[in-house]
């Protein structure tokens, strides 16, 4: 049993150290580089302050991906930068820390996230997240969460909304909560879903050492809410259902979602009694 | 119908809508702490409310202040027999 295990823990360590001695880097050169990058956003493409900001952190994105692609697979169908409506309502299902990351293989750079209050408490994180003028979902209501998100959406900024509201504790997709829908129907902008399988695997929540389980960000069919007007009240609601359809079918479809891979199941608990 | 059918059906619907399990939904659930129910939920509860009733909840200030399954109910049971008398 030890000598079949050993290839699998030579290759853990090695995917660690090489994954996370990269992310060190990359976090130290966005730390040093950003203040540079920032004047010249701001001067050469007459960024905002905000927009400067967002557009750093969608390179950071960028960096982590082409990171990652040196030890697992990422499968990237992101469509062009023609087909987000700008402003949009992106949705996004959540099963790793590391999905934000993700969000680095969009066409699009001019993103706020809504967030809860704890990843602001993060060092280095939070600055920069209050720099790109995030959105805090902490103990917001729901009229104050579709006043703010309504004036990003004003000023032509799309919103980014993980809809289940955390992480997947079992990759299953979880419930839907209805803010994102509310937002859509109130401000008719459309939502662009973006489908994330394999980042569960990659990295669950909860642990710190990552997988060699491949990835795959696919975004899919723009939903436009003025179709679902016609339902009245319940129209939010009715959207919500039909957002979630799109990721499930995605999620089953998809080769990566539920099939442990050989180094998950090598190290399962029954294997190693 | 029977305060135990308006019961039944008040947690059908809660469980069907908000995808919980009916196991969950007993009286003293809390919506926030055990139910994972937040603010936006409840302006879908009470449309979901509406629709299995045909009561008119609309921004009655009660419903705001229920905070465990078992009010709900009682406030689901008042309405409904208001309804019919």
């Amino acid at each position: 049993m030890a000598t079949s295990q050993n290839p699998y823990m030579l290759k853990s360590i090695l995917i660690n150290t090489g994954f996370y001695c990269g992310f060190i880097i990359l976090n130290l050169t966005i730390f040093i580089t950003s203040p540079l990058l920032y004047l010249i956003l701001r001067t050469t493409k007459k960024h905002s302050s905000g927009q400067a900001v967002r557009r750093i952190i969608w390179i950071y994105g960028r960096m982590w991906i082409i990171l990652v692609s040196f030890f697992i697979k990422i499968k990237i169908d992101t469509k062009k930068s023609e087909n987000y409506p700008r402003p949009s309502i992106i949705l996004v299902n959540h099963q790793s820390f590391f999905d934000a990351f993700c969000m680095g293989a969009l066409p699009i750079f001019d993103i706020v996230f809504l967030v809860r209050s704890w990843p602001f408490r993060i060092p280095f994180y939070g600055h920069y997240m209050r720099q790109a003028k995030y959105i805090n979902s902490e103990n917001m209501s729901c009229e104050e969460f579709v006043c703010e998100a309504q004036k990003k959406l004003n000023q032509g900024i799309s919103i980014l909304i993980f809809p289940e509201g955390t992480r997947s504790k079992n990759g299953q997709l979880g419930r839907f909560y209805s803010g994102a829908f509310k937002l859509a129907m109130e401000s008719k902008h459309p939502i662009v879903p973006v489908c994330i399988d394999g980042t569960g695997q990659f990295l669950p929540k909860g642990k710190l050492l990552v997988t060699a389980n491949s990835i795959s960000i696919k975004t899919l069919s723009t939903i436009d809410p003025v179709e679902f007007e016609k339902f009245g009240q319940r129209a939010h609601i009715e959207l919500r259902k039909a957002a979630k359809i799109l990721f499930e079918k995605e999620l089953e479809q998809s080769s990566l979602h539920y099939k442990p891979t050989l180094y998950t199941q090598t190290y399962s608990p029954r294997e190693t009694q | 119908m029977t305060n135990d059918e308006i019961i039944e059906r008040t947690n059908t619907a809660i469980a069907e809508e908000f995808e919980l399990n009916m196991n969950d939904l007993v009286p003293s659930a809390s919506f926030k702490d055990d139910l994972g129910l937040d603010s936006l939920d409840a302006v879908d509860m009470v449309i979901v409310l509406e629709q299995e009733f045909g009561i008119k909840i609309g921004k009655d200030p009660k419903i705001l202040r229920i905070r465990q399954l078992c009010d709900l109910h009682s406030y689901v049971i008042d309405k409904k027999n208001a309804f019919l008398n």
